[in-house]
């Protein structure tokens, strides 16, 4: 496994004050983001499965898990339903991940 | 967790489905029928602290109740913020908070809980709704709303769980630092802003932008809130579109949506509509009602301290104090029996009750004294079948007033036909244990005394003769003097009685010389119909008009006919029914329904001077 895909399995918070140009910004879970009343996230395994943490209706983080396909720098993530998103990763670093949404 | 759960129980599932068809019927309900006046709320905060700093002080606490009390009632400052275009949406969600009184063993208490945990941030898994988990257990969510304060891990502000839920785990908790609007609460969430956002979800609002991430397909189920791709952060300045929802954009400044504590200042009216009709619905139970503004049940020998909750006390042949109780499921001790509470008594019952689960009973003794006993939430004080002193040599029933918490105002004709009155002010009788403050007057028969609000009070007698006189207690002095009186008029052969539905509203009823009865009443400005004048409603009764008021603008009016059965009347905000001068028979063979008493002596009875499903009730719902 490459050593790219060790850094992306992770629990990443939507570090959405960052967000640019179509681009989401992600950083470590435990990164001290500025305090807001809803983060989103995602955890990504090696074992392929996938969780997106969704900012709940009552605002505890709601997660939904899936699979996740990484196939150089695309990345398709897939929900329970197996309705699929496609991402093109921009930026991967230990403190730091960009994902731009792929046309479909 | 609300998807988890929906996902994971259907009965869950079930409930929710149920509270969003009472919403949608509440949004089209014909407004007459809805739920009026201000629902008062008892609340429970719960601290859970790891280092003491987190441990937030009672005016911490007491700020953050202001705060709520404000938001709530569109009483906050900051309201004026609102931008011009989204003015006319603002709603009065009438929903007010106190530190509940009585413990769930019925207990004094100060509303407040206070646990060390060795938990230093708890998530949003519920643990710190459970002393197993390091946290403190719920109190029964239908009588109070419970909101833990406490350190949460990840940043995380608040999280509220929806009505429909675990009863162990309803309610909602607040991070210490973004509790309240002093000591620990942090900007920008340190305007107590954050409890105000999660209640709204506990009394079932959604997210102002739907939901659905950024995407402009997801609702919040609210008519007048503008369609709004995500939510917005920080304090946005106006206008801010998204989703089409051009010129005047989001309802960033709405308590719904993700932005700071400053930045949010208003609910609109249809989600005042979805909190009204959860209040009206799945949390009914934890509605203490007022019918006036403030929570002030009306004394007699009937109280309702809460929805679906009766006491009624009468004199049994023994002439001691009998007691049954209606708590929504039947009759308690039970269908037939009556609870013994002692004494000799030479009047009926008066009770009053100034908290959920409390009554104060007054009687007047062989002596003609008054006596007084109390039910605190646990038992009976001074004891199960003993009675207070409380002096006086009384020529009429004590008639009984609370316009607050802890506060009562009892009053008497004595023996010189003057009024007399004392009171409890927390802490001790005034003017003393045994003493009595003399209000004037010349009193043919027993007084009726209401209070509509805070410190007011309002007391009607009958003179000599026969009139109608009034006086008043405005907060710091009797009107219209110490010891005089208003004329109001009339030839009255009853004692009035007088029901209050909302601030500076008074109405009085009288049987006349015809035995007819008839009606007065005070709008805030003037007597009606006129200050000597007098409305005719019909009727042929015999002695005393009982009256309930369970809503504003809602009057029912029950009477003794020459067939002793009971008769009924209702004013419904608009016309009297069943019309001007009619009557409802409601049948049956009453001696008197304020003095009747259980047969046969001894503990139980079987005439209950109550309709068995009580008519302020079933009306309620009707
Ligand atoms: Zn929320």
């Amino acid at each position: 496994m490459p050593e790219s895909t060790t850094t992306l399995c992770r629990r990443w918070g939507h570090s959405f004050e960052e967000d640019h140009d179509g681009i989401t910004v992600y950083r470590p879970a435990d990164y001290e983001f500025p305090r807001a009343r809803g983060r989103a996230g995602m955890e990504l395994r090696q074992d392929g499965s996938w969780t997106d943490w969704s900012v709940g209706r009552g605002d505890a983080p709601e997660p939904t898990t899936g699979k996740w396909l990484r196939t150089g720098d695309d990345l398709r993530l897939a929900n329970p339903g197996g309705a699929e998103t496609a991402l093109r990763i921009v930026q991967l670093a230990p403190d730091r991940l960009e994902l731009r949404r792929t046309p479909s | 967790m609300h998807r988890r759960l929906l996902s994971a129980s259907p009965a869950y599932r079930n409930l929710r489905s149920e509270v969003e068809n009472e919403a949608r019927a509440y949004r089209t309900a014909d407004a007459a029928q809805r739920l009026t006046g201000v629902a008062r709320i008892p609340v429970v905060v719960h601290v859970v602290w790891n280092t003491p700093d987190q441990n937030v002080s009672d005016a911490q606490i007491d700020g953050q109740l202001d705060v709520l009390n404000q938001d709530f009632r569109a009483a906050n400052p900051d309201l004026a913020g609102v931008p011009g275009v989204f003015a006319p949406l603002v709603g009065d969600a009438q929903v007010e908070f106190f530190l509940a009184t009585t413990d769930p063993s019925g207990n004094p208490t100060t509303g407040i809980t206070r646990q060390q945990t060795t938990v230093t941030g708890f998530t949003h898994d519920d643990a710190v709704k459970s002393g197993a988990s390091g946290g403190t257990d719920a109190w029964p969510a239908d009588h109070y709303l419970n909101l833990w304060v406490a350190p949460l891990a990840d940043q995380l502000l608040g999280y509220a769980q929806f009505p429909g839920g675990a009863a162990a785990t309803d309610g909602v908790v607040v991070a210490h630092s973004a509790f309240g609007n002093t000591g620990t609460a942090l900007a920008p969430f340190d305007l107590g802003r954050t409890a105000t956002h999660e209640i709204g979800h506990w009394l079932n609002l959604y997210h102002i932008w739907g939901d659905d991430g950024t995407g402009c397909g997801g609702t919040d189920e609210v008519d007048d809130t503008p369609n709004q791709g995500g939510f917005n952060v920080g304090a946005p300045t106006f206008p801010k579109p998204s989703c089409g929802n051009t010129p005047n954009g989001d309802l960033f400044m709405n308590y719904m949506d993700y932005v700071d504590d400053r930045a949010m200042f208003m609910f609109t009216a249809g989600q005042v509509d979805r909190m009204r009709a959860t209040l009206e619905g799945i949390r009914s139970p934890i509605v203490v009602p007022g019918g006036a503004s403030r929570r002030i049940v009306p004394a007699g020998p009937v109280v309702a301290w809460g929805s679906h909750r009766l006491d009624a006390f009468v004199v049994g042949t023994d002439r001691s104090t009998y007691h049954k109780w209606y708590g929504g499921s039947g009759w308690g001790p039970s269908a037939m029996d009556y609870e013994y509470l002692g004494g000799t008594c030479m009047s009926s019952p008066e009770v009053a009750s100034w908290a959920p689960d409390r009554l104060d009973v007054f009687v007047l003794g062989t002596d003609r004294g008054l006596y007084h006993k109390w039910w605190g939430g646990a038992g009976w004080g001074p004891s199960d079948i003993g009675w207070e002193s409380l002096g006086g040599v009384c020529a009429s029933p004590p008639r009984v007033a609370s316009w607050g918490s802890d506060r009562l105002d009892a009053f008497v004709i004595g023996t010189d036909r003057a009024l007399y009155h004392k009171w409890w002010d927390g802490s001790a009788w005034g003017p003393s244990v045994t003493g009595w403050e003399s209000l004037g007057g010349t009193c043919t028969g027993e007084p009726s005394v209401v209070a509509w609000g805070e410190n007011r009070l309002d007391v009607f007698v009958t003179g000599t003769d026969s009139a109608l006189y009034h006086k008043w207690w405005d907060g710091s002095a009797w009107g219209p003097s110490v010891t005089g009186w208003e004329s109001l008029g009339g030839v009255c052969t009853s004692p009035p009685t007088a029901v209050s539905w909302d601030e500076d509203r008074l109405d009085v009823f009288v049987t006349g010389t015809d035995s007819a009865l008839y009606h007065k009443w005070w709008d805030g400005s003037a007597w009606g119909p006129a200050v000597d004048g007098w409305e005719l409603l019909g009727g042929t009764c015999v002695g005393q008009p009982r009256v309930a008021s369970w809503n504003a603008n809602r009057l029912d009016v029950f009477v003794t006919g020459t067939d002793s059965a009971l008769y009924h009347k209702w004013w419904d905000g608009a016309a009297w029914g069943p019309d001007l001068l009619g009557f409802e028979n409601l049948g049956g063979v009453l001696s008197d329904f304020r003095l009747g008493s259980p047969n046969g002596g001894g503990r139980t009875g079987s005439t209950m001077p109550l309709p068995s499903t009580p008519a302020s009730l079933t009306a309620a719902r009707a």
